[in-house]
């Protein structure tokens, strides 16, 4: 019996070692987003065993995998708890098997002492400001009164610090007039990366109320990548667009959903799931260990195949794209294979 | 009987056949024949009932069967991949 290797089962032409996982440690928010998904506000103290167990699950898996790790680190609001958060990143960085660390936050709880913290970790990659708008009326009526300039003055003191900072930017129905105005609002900020990536629409009432329309979201991609163009021509700063559906704009952006091949989202508690998009809980990695959820979950082996009655299955731009599993899950009866309901071709 | 351990699983996905060790995270490749050896060690399946069901389903002169069955499960006990839930 050889050692197989779990990477025949990519159909990614160009097969790397990174892996991504997103790590949500603590569920605790200081904001109350209208759209966001976290429902549990309690501000619970960090358990330390539980990061610790998280934390070597993971390391040994890239260790036997042969990966390299790329981790986010996320909450609920990960400076909410900055003891948990400065831990976690101690503990990554002294392991070979993790390259990078981002961490993605509100941007409202970012002080100077924090700056200083971060500047001392060289694994930090980058730091990723929620940015729901272009302006304080956009912003602040999703993410509340007076986030708007918070997260703007910690995008700044960042990026005076020298620290890689991106913005992302959650579309949806509400703020769909900012998007095409946020290349020009990161162009200003000397942003390292702009991300304008799509809501998951989880519900019906969520559909009702954030869904865009296929048609309508051509015009809103094509719109950012233009002004994208435009204003970062003589600047660093990058428009990311490594997520299906991009490649309906130009033929070399977008990129195939990565869940089951080489990314997992851990929640606080343990919990894993395919994506953050996707609530379907598939094991837990401190009760089952990452190895056996990886190795038996039916979700993960459904996603790794191409199922040929999909639309997306015959396009041709399904090297590129394959559509967004969540999206399509949610919107198209819990189907993972059907065509992605944003998709205008 | 014949019992797959507790940290172990097997699986196939279209042309392939596959023994996890979910302890270790060590993936063996493993071929039909063995797949289904694995798959009737449940603990209820005698080896002889394994051994015919075998040379049913294969095609294969029961005296084959029954040396790659031995040869196999030889190394699945050594490893504790399998035991016996006689003992
Ligand atoms: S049909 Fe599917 S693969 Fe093709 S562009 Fe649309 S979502 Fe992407
Ligand atoms: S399900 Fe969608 S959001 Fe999640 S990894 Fe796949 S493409 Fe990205």
């Amino acid at each position: 019996m050889g050692l197989y290797n779990m990477d025949s089962y990519n159909n990614k032409k160009h097969i790397n070692n990174d892996f991504y996982a997103q790590w949500h440690f603590i569920d605790s928010c200081n904001l109350r987003c209208i759209h966001c998904y976290q429902d549990d506000y309690d501000y619970k103290d960090i358990d330390f065993d539980i990061l610790n167990s998280i934390f070597f699950e993971l390391d040994a898996a890239m260790s036997k995998w042969k990966m390299k790790c790329f981790i986010s680190l996320s909450g609920g609001e990960p400076f909410l708890k900055p003891e948990g958060l400065f831990y976690l990143i101690d503990l990554i960085e002294q392991s070979d098997n993790f390259k990078n660390i981002a961490i993605l936050t509100n941007g409202t709880l970012i002080n100077n002492d924090t700056i200083i913290k971060l500047k001392k970790h060289k694994k930090i990659s980058e730091i990723q400001v929620s940015l729901d708008g272009h302006n304080e009326e956009t912003h602040d009526k999703i993410r509340g009164a007076g986030t708007f300039l918070k997260a703007i003055e910690s995008i700044k003191r960042l990026k005076n610090a020298g620290i890689k900072t991106s913005i992302m930017f959650t579309l949806h129905d509400k703020n769909k007039d900012s998007a095409a105005n946020m290349p020009k609002l990161a162009a200003s900020l000397n942003i390292d990366m702009l991300t304008v990536e799509r809501m998951t629409t989880m519900t019906k009432t969520e559909e009702q109320d954030f869904f865009i329309e296929a048609s309508e979201l051509k015009t809103i991609y094509s719109n950012v990548y233009n002004e994208a163009k435009k204003e970062f021509s003589n600047k660093d700063t990058e428009l990311s667009t490594s997520r299906p559906l991009w490649n309906l704009i130009d033929e070399n952006l977008g990129g195939y959903c990565p869940v089951g091949f080489s990314s997992i989202c851990i929640l606080h508690d343990g919990t894993l799931l395919p994506c953050r998009r996707l609530y379907l809980p598939i094991g837990n990695i401190l009760t089952d260990g990452l190895f056996k959820v990886w190795y038996n979950s039916d979700i993960l082996w459904q996603m790794r195949k191409k199922n040929d009655k999909s639309e997306c299955f015959v396009c041709s731009h399904s090297e590129r794209c394959g559509g967004c599993k969540a999206i399509s899950y949610y919107h198209n009866n819990q189907d993972l294979s059907s065509k992605d309901p944003q998709c205008w071709i | 009987m014949l019992m797959l351990s507790s940290t172990v699983s097997i699986k196939h996905e279209e042309e392939n056949y596959m023994l996890f060790d979910n302890s270790n995270g060590n993936i063996y490749k493993i071929n039909e024949v063995s797949h289904k050896i694995l798959s009737l060690c449940d603990g209820e399946n005698s080896n002889e009932n394994i051994i015919l069901s075998l040379t049913n389903e294969f095609d294969v002169a029961k005296a084959d069967v029954k040396k790659d069955f031995n040869d196999l499960i030889k190394i699945l006990l050594n490893k504790q991949y399998i035991y016996d839930n006689d003992n």
